[in-house]
C-alpha cells in the first residue's frame, strides 16, 4: 500500500446557525493512499462534502488534523491553505463552476498562470489537456454557457488537472449531467486515475461509485465503513457486487 | 411593501444614494438661498437704514448748489440730502498690513436721514477722540471696542478710540476702498480746519425705486462731469455712485452662491446617475424576484412602482436632511462672508426655496426612476426567473490570456473592466464631473487667494508694483523721471483714469503715452491705440453702440467732442466693460491741459516696495498724495475673498473626496455580491484574498484615472472657456487664468492614488468570502 498522501485525526467539524450547534463531522480519522481513488458516500447530511472540503484545505476544522503527507494543513491561514490549493489540488464541483465571463481556454490558462509564470508552457499544456480530453478546438475560446454541460465538466477536469496537482477533489461530479455526459465524465477520471493520479471523489450515484477503489461510507459524520474494491474494470461482476453488498450491509 | 422590503435588503445602498441626494440638496440650497435671499436682505437693510440710492461725493471746491437743484428735480427722486464732510486719501491698518483707501469723515451729531451712524452691537459714548468705523474692521481686521483706531489721514497720524461699529450699505466693503468714519462735533470741527483741502461734500438721493440710482449716476455725470467748467477735473473725489454699485461691491456673495450651486448641480448629476445605477442594478440581482413576482400575478406598473416608490422615497428623505443640514451650514457660510460683506446677515430657512428644491430634486429621480424601470414592461416572466439570461452577450472576449502577457490579477482585473464597461463609462463620467468641480474650484481659489495678480487685472487693470498720485500735476514729467532714475524702478509712466463720455456713455478712460509699456494685457482683438486719433474700446461699450473695429466714435471729454477710430476690444470688469483707452496724444486733442497726476511704477526683481516706498516718501513724500504698495492693497481686498474661496475650494475638494469613496463603495461592493460565487470559486483555485483586492482595485483604478484626466484636463483646459463664457456680460471676452499645474496634476495623482486604497479597502470585504460558501449556498 502506497503512504497516505492525505490523512486526519480526530476531525471535527461543527457548524453554528442560529445558536444551534451541528456536529457534522465527529472524531473522524481517515486515511487516503495516493494513486488511490477513493469515493466517499452516505446518505444526505452525513457529511460528505464536508469532509472533502476539508480535506482539501478549502473550509477549516473545528477541531482535530488534517495533513497532506507530513505536512499538517489544519492550521495553515486562509492565504497559505489558497496556495496550497493552487500547488497541490484540482476541483472539480457538481455545478461546474465554470468562470461564465471567461472562454474555456480562459478558464484554464487563468488556473495555471496562478502556479507558473511560463505563460508558453501553461498556453501549451492547457491546450495538450483539451485535446486529451476530447474537447475540440472550436469550443476552446467559447463561453461556458455555449457549450454542453459534460464538455463544460470535462472543462472543468481540465482546469483541474492544469497544475498537475497530487490529488484531484470530485464532488458530484456528473450530478448535474445526463448520463451519457456522466459517462464520459467517469472515463475521463478512470484513465487519469489509472495514469496515476489520486482522486477523492463524493457521490451517491452507484455508477459513479463503482470507478473507485476504495469507498468510504458515513453516516452522521462518522466513517461506518470502508470498502476496498480493486481497480475498475468494466463488466467485473464480482466487484460490482461486492460494493452493493458493502453498500447494503452500511443501509444505503 | 416591496419597496420597504428592498430598502431594508440593501440598507448601504439605500445609506449611499441618501448620502448622495442628501450633500446634492446640501449645496444646492445653500447656493440657492445665497443667490435669491442675499439681495433681496441687502435691499431690505437698505430700507432699514434709509439708505440712499445715489451718492456724490465731491470736493467743496466742485460742488455747487446747481448740482443739488438738479437732483431734487430730477424724475424719481424723493428726498434729497447735503452733508458737509471730509474726504482724501488715508492709510488704515488691518492686521499688520497698512493700506490706502479713501477715507471720509463725517460729523457723528450732523442731524441727517440717509448718512446716520447705524451702529451694530455695543457702542461706547463718542467721546472727544471717540469714532465709529466701519463694521468691517471688526470681521476682516480683528478691531474690538475701545482699541485705539490709528489712521493716516491726508499724510498726518491720527489716533481714536473705537467707541462702535457702522453698518453701512454704500461704504465699508473690502471691495469698493470707500471708508467713511463718525467723529464727534469737536474732532469734526478741528479736522475741518485742520483738512481744508479736504472739505467735501456728500450729497445723496433717494429714489422711488433703488434701482433708478444707476441712471439717475449717467445723467447726473453727463450733466455735470463733461462740462467745461469740469474738464480739468479728474480727482478721484469727484464721484457719483449708485446703489446698484453699492451693491456689486459685494459681489463675492453672488459668486461664491453661483459656484456653489454649479457645484450643487454637478453633484446632482452625479446623485441621478448613480440612482439609475442603482435601480439597474436593483433590477439585474432581483431578476428572479421579479419573474416570480410577475408569475404570481403582480402588474408590471405594480413591480415597477415599488422600484420607483424606493428611490423617490430615499430621494425625499435625503433632500429632508439635506435642507436641515443646509440651515446648519448656511449660517456658517454667511458668517463667512460677512468679512466681505460687512454686512450681518443671518440667513434662515426659506420654506419656499426649500420646498422647490426638493421639488425639483424629487421630480427628476422620479424620472430618472421611471426611466430605468422601463425595462421591466419587456422583461418576461420567464426570462426574469431564469436571471434574465439572455440579456448575457458572449460576443467579446477581450485581453485573451492565450495571447496576453502580464501580471494575472492585471489582466484580468482589464478584462472585468472590458466586460463592464457600461458601468465604467458611468464611473468615469461621474469621476470626471468631480474631478472637473475641483480643479475648476482650486483654479479660481488658486487665482483669487494664491496668485490674484491676473484675476485682479481682468477687474481693474493695470497692476503695477507701486502707484503714487501727484499733488501737484504740472511736475508729472520730473516725477517719472525721477523715479525711473531710481534704481529700484523698472520702469515709471503716467496712467490715468478718467471719465468719458462716448456715444452717450458715460465710459472709464485709460490714458497712458505707450500702451505697450502697460504688462497686463486687457486687449483681445485689434491693437492698443497708437496715434491721436486711435481708441481702443470695451467688450461692453462695443456690444451695446454696435462698434467694430475700423468704426468711428465720438468722444467728449470736458465739452469738446471729437471722432476717434476704434482699433482694438479691451476687456475689463472696471465700469462694467464700458471702457476706453486713449492715447495722452489723443487726449491732448479734446482736452489740452490734460496731464498726468497718476504714476504706476515696476520694480526691479527683489525689490521690497515697501521699503522703496519709504525711501522715496523720505526724500520726495511731500509732492504725492498718496503713494501706494498696489500689491499690498490687493492682498487686503482679496485676502477675505480668497479665504472664502479657499473655504468654497477645501468643500469641493473634500466632497469630491467623499462622492469618489461612496462610488466605489457602491460599485465595488455591488460587484463582490454580484460575483460573489465567482470570488469564492477564484478562491478554491487558489487566489489569494490579496490577489483578489488587487484584482479588483486595478479594475477601478485604469477607470479612476481616465476619469480624473479627463475631468481635469476639463477643468484645467476648459476654466478660461467657460469663465469667458460667463463673464462676458461683466465685459470680459477671453479670460486667461493661469491654471495651477502642479496642483492639478497632485489632485490627479491623489485622487487615483486614493481610489486604488479605498478600493483594496472596500475590496477587504472579499476576505470574507470563503470557497466554502460555493457548496453552502
Amino acid at each position: 500500500m502506497q503512504k497516505a498522501i492525505l490523512s486526519t485525526k480526530k476531525l471535527c467539524k461543527t457548524f453554528s446557525t442560529g445558536g444551534n450547534q451541528q456536529h457534522v463531522l465527529k472524531n473522524l480519522d481517515v486515511e487516503i493512499a495516493g494513486g488511490d481513488f477513493t469515493v466517499i458516500m452516505g446518505s444526505s447530511g452525513a457529511g460528505k462534502s464536508t469532509l472533502l472540503y476539508a480535506l482539501s484545505g478549502m473550509d477549516k476544522p473545528t477541531l482535530g488534523e488534517i495533513y497532506f503527507g507530513d505536512q499538517e494543513i489544519s492550521k495553515l491561514s486562509n492565504d497559505k491553505l489558497a496556495v496550497f490549493r493552487r500547488n497541490h489540488c484540482g476541483f472539480v464541483f457538481q455545478q461546474i463552476y465554470l468562470m461564465d465571463n471567461m472562454s474555456i481556454l480562459d478558464n484554464i490558462i487563468a488556473s495555471g498562470l496562478l502556479v507558473t509564470k511560463n505563460h508558453k508552457a501553461v498556453v501549451q499544456r492547457a491546450k495538450q489537456l483539451l485535446q486529451r480530453l476530447n474537447l475540440d478546438e472550436m469550443m476552446w475560446r467559447k463561453f461556458p454557457a455555449q457549450v454542453s454541460g459534460g464538455e463544460a465538466q470535462r472543462a472543468a477536469i481540465v482546469r483541474a488537472l492544469i497544475n498537475s496537482p497530487e490529488i484531484l477533489f470530485a464532488d458530484e461530479p456528473t450530478g448535474a449531467l445526463n448520463s451519457a455526459a456522466g459517462k464520459a465524465v467517469l472515463d475521463t477520471l478512470t484513465e487519469l486515475n489509472e495514469q496515476g493520479q489520486s482522486i477523492i471523489m463524493v457521490t451517491h450515484d452507484l455508477k459513479s461509485a463503482r470507478r473507485g477503489n476504495l469507498i468510504i461510507y458515513l453516516r452522521d459524520g462518522v466513517v461506518c465503513g470502508e470498502c476496498q474494491l480493486g481497480k475498475y474494470v468494466s463488466g467485473d461482476r464480482e466487484r460490482h457486487e461486492k460494493l452493493s453488498s458493502f453498500l447494503n450491509e452500511m443501509g444505503w | 411593501m416591496l419597496a420597504a422590503a428592498n430598502i431594508h435588503k440593501n440598507k448601504s445602498q439605500a445609506g449611499s444614494l441618501l448620502l448622495f441626494v442628501l450633500i446634492a440638496v446640501l449645496f444646492l440650497n445653500v447656493g440657492l438661498v445665497l443667490l435669491f435671499n442675499f439681495d433681496p436682505f441687502f435691499d431690505k437693510r437698505a430700507e432699514l437704514h434709509h439708505a440712499p440710492h445715489l451718492t456724490i461725493l465731491q470736493k467743496a471746491e466742485y460742488t455747487q448748489e446747481e448740482q443739488l437743484d438738479w437732483l431734487k428735480r430730477y424724475s424719481g427722486v424723493n428726498e434729497t440730502e447735503k452733508l458737509a464732510v471730509l474726504a482724501d486719501y488715508g492709510e488704515y491698518f488691518m492686521h499688520e498690513s497698512k493700506n490706502v483707501a479713501a477715507v471720509i469723515f463725517q460729523n457723528a451729531n450732523d442731524s441727517s436721514a440717509m448718512n446716520k451712524a447705524t451702529l451694530v452691537g455695543k457702542s461706547l459714548p463718542l467721546e472727544e477722540n471717540g469714532i465709529y468705523v466701519p463694521y468691517i474692521m471688526k470681521v476682516a481686521g480683528d478691531y474690538r471696542l475701545g482699541d485705539d483706531y490709528r489712521l493716516n489721514f491726508d499724510g498726518q497720524e491720527l489716533h481714536f478710540t473705537i467707541a462702535g461699529f457702522t453698518e453701512e450699505m454704500t461704504f465699508g466693503a473690502l471691495m469698493s476702498d470707500l471708508y467713511r468714519f463718525y467723529v464727534p462735533d469737536k474732532a469734526f470741527a478741528t479736522f475741518s480746519a485742520q483738512f481744508p483741502d479736504s472739505q467735501s461734500y456728500l450729497q445723496t438721493a433717494r429714489m422711488e425705486k433703488s434701482s433708478m440710482g444707476l441712471q439717475a449716476q449717467l445723467d447726473y455725470e453727463k450733466s455735470f462731469y463733461h462740462t467745461e467748467e469740469m474738464k480739468n477735473v479728474s480727482s478721484p473725489f469727484v464721484f457719483a455712485l449708485s446703489y446698484n454699485a453699492a451693491k456689486e461691491a459685494r459681489s463675492t456673495v453672488s459668486i461664491t452662491a453661483l459656484l456653489i450651486t454649479a457645484f450643487a448641480l454637478i453633484i446632482l448629476i452625479v446623485s441621478l446617475i448613480v440612482i439609475h445605477f442603482g435601480i439597474v442594478n436593483n433590477i439585474d440581482e432581483g431578476m428572479t424576484n421579479i419573474g416570480a413576482l410577475k408569475a404570481i400575478g403582480y402588474r408590471n406598473s405594480q413591480i415597477m412602482l415599488s422600484i420607483v416608490l424606493q428611490f423617490t422615497g430615499i430621494a425625499f428623505v435625503g433632500g429632508l436632511i439635506g435642507i436641515a443640514a443646509s440651515q446648519l451650514m448656511l449660517p456658517v457660510l454667511a458668517n463667512l462672508m460677512e468679512s466681505q460683506s460687512a454686512l450681518i446677515w443671518k440667513p434662515g430657512l426659506d420654506t419656499a426655496l426649500a420646498f422647490k428644491s426638493l421639488l425639483f430634486i424629487i421630480l427628476l429621480v422620479l424620472a430618472v426612476s421611471l426611466w430605468a424601470v422601463k425595462r421591466i414592461f419587456k422583461l418576461h416572466p420567464l426570462i426574469a426567473l431564469r436571471g434574465g439570461l439572455h440579456t448575457h452577450s458572449f460576443k467579446r472576449n477581450t485581453f485573451l490570456l492565450e495571447k496576453t502577457q502580464g501580471p494575472l490579477p492585471f489582466i484580468l482585473a482589464m478584462k472585468q473592466l472590458m466586460q463592464s464597461k457600461k458601468q465604467a463609462v458611468m464611473v468615469i463620467v461621474i469621476i470626471a464631473a468631480m474631478s472637473f468641480a475641483s480643479v475648476a474650484g482650486m483654479s479660481i481659489y488658486y487665482n483669487v487667494g494664491v496668485k490674484p495678480d491676473v484675476f485682479l487685472s481682468m477687474i481693474a487693470g493695470e497692476n503695477a508694483d507701486a502707484a503714487f498720485v501727484l499733488k501737484d500735476r504740472s511736475r508729472t514729467d520730473d516725477v517719472v523721471q525721477y523715479l525711473q532714475q531710481r534704481p529700484e524702478v523698472r520702469k515709471a509712466f503716467g496712467y490715468q483714469h478718467i471719465s468719458l463720455l462716448s456715444e452717450n456713455i458715460d465710459v472709464s478712460g485709460f490714458i497712458t503715452k505707450d500702451f505697450e509699456q502697460r504688462e497686463v494685457n486687457m486687449l483681445f482683438e485689434g491693437r492698443y491705440p497708437k496715434h491721436d486719433n486711435e481708441v481702443a474700446v470695451g467688450y461692453t461699450f462695443a456690444a451695446s453702440t454696435g462698434k467694430k473695429i475700423g468704426d468711428a466714435v465720438m468722444v467728449n471729454a470736458g465739452g469738446q467732442e471729437k471722432e476717434f477710430i476704434i482699433t482694438g476690444f479691451i476687456q475689463s470688469m472696471s465700469s462694467g466693460g464700458l471702457n476706453m483707452m486713449m492715447t495722452y496724444d489723443g487726449i491732448l486733442t479734446i482736452k489740452p491741459d490734460f496731464t498726468f497726476d497718476q504714476i504706476c511704477v515696476y520694480l526691479a526683481a527683489g525689490t521690497d516696495t515697501t521699503i522703496f516706498l519709504q525711501s522715496v516718501k523720505a526724500a520726495e513724500g511731500n509732492i504725492f498724495s498718496y503713494a501706494v504698495n498696489t500689491k499690498e492693497l490687493i492682498r487686503t481686498q482679496f485676502s477675505q475673498i480668497g479665504d472664502i474661496f479657499a473655504v468654497v475650494a477645501a468643500g469641493m475638494l473634500a466632497v469630491t473626496m467623499l462622492v469618489v469613496l461612496l462610488i466605489l463603495y457602491m460599485v465595488i461592493k455591488t460587484m463582490i455580491l454580484r460575483k460573489k460565487r465567482e470570488l469564492g470559486l477564484q478562491k478554491a483555485l487558489g487566489f489569494t484574498t490579496f490577489q483578489l483586492m488587487n484584482q479588483t482595485a486595478l479594475h477601478y483604478t485604469p477607470i479612476i484615472l481616465i476619469g480624473t484626466i479627463l475631468g481635469s484636463s476639463g477643468g484645467y483646459f476648459g476654466l478660461n472657456p467657460i469663465l469667458s463664457l460667463f463673464m462676458r456680460g461683466a465685459g470680459i471676452v477671453k479670460t486667461n487664468l493661469p491654471a495651477p499645474t502642479a496642483w492639478t496634476i497632485i489632485t490627479c495623482v491623489a485622487l487615483t492614488a486614493l481610489a486604488y486604497l479605498v478600493s483594496m479597502l472596500i475590496a477587504w470585504r472579499i476576505r470574507k468570502i470563503s470557497p466554502y460558501s460555493l457548496i453552502s449556498e
